[in-house]
């Protein structure tokens, strides 16, 4: 991937920082020209991502996220990176969502909602580092 | 986020204003809950203002649907945005909830 532009920033691990998360998304991948569905897949996938990490990762616990964007004219690729708990959103089996709403489940439709929207998705973990979530777009 | 509701017809319509992601759905939850708490059994959710929902706020729409459920009540959505609209199809929620155009036909559901 030739990258055009690299963008890094850390925010707290605070839901309220959220709503600023998905401006600079959409306001980086508006950059590249991908068009209004690639947006909006992304928005809502790397949202997903981010909740989970103030959810499951830190678990109320302060720290931060550190977010990296590269972005080209054919692809958005995001590196999420966390000094929290070991959480691998990659792990669990897709739910069949016709069963998980017969039975008014409402856990694990984030989860369906990134892995469903991005094309690509690599997790890892480092001892004394934390969680790597990695993510990529293609553009249509 | 904004929440407004009234009653029409014996049904409470519920308008929101603004996202509903894991910060806000703890105001909508909370707002919703103790609208069912209160004995509303029957709502509508007005999503014409929804700009964004993430699974949270989907979250609480699906454990509302399964409260009112249980007393024979039902939530219908009305307003949906085609990002949102899209997004309930990915999600299979579109056969789960009965979602309508506008506020009317909202109403002539509950008839």
């Amino acid at each position: 991937m030739a990258i055009e532009e690299k963008i890094e920033i850390e925010i707290p691990n605070d839901t309220a920082f959220l709503d600023d998360i998905r401006n600079f998304i959409i306001k980086a991948a508006s950059r590249f020209n991908f068009d209004q569905d690639d947006i909006d897949d992304i928005e809502f996938a790397v949202d997903e991502a981010v909740a989970n990490i103030i959810e499951h990762a830190y678990q109320g616990q302060k720290g931060y996220i550190y977010i990296k964007v590269m972005c080209n004219d054919t692809e958005f690729s995001i590196r999420l990176h966390d000094r929290g708990e070991k959480f691998d959103p990659t792990s669990a089996d897709m739910p069949d969502l016709d069963e998980h709403h017969a039975k008014k489940k409402t856990g694990g439709l984030g989860i369906y909602i990134m892995r469903k929207l991005m094309d690509t998705i690599e997790y890892k973990f480092v001892v004394g580092e934390g969680n790597y979530l990695s993510m990529v777009k293609h553009k249509k | 986020m904004e929440l407004i509701s009234e009653e029409k017809n014996g049904v409470l319509v519920v308008c929101v204003k603004g996202d509903i992601d894991l910060n806000s759905n703890v105001e909508f939850k909370k707002f919703v809950n103790e609208k069912i708490d209160n004995g509303c059994n029957e709502l509508i959710i007005d999503f014409s203002g929804i700009e964004y929902i993430d699974s949270s706020g989907l979250g609480t729409l699906l454990t509302a649907k399964k409260k009112v459920s249980k007393n024979q009540g039902d939530i219908v959505l009305f307003g949906l945005s085609d990002t949102i609209k899209t997004l309930f199809k990915m999600s299979k929620l579109l056969g789960f909830f009965n979602v309508f155009e506008n506020m009317d036909d909202a109403l002539s559901s509950f008839q």
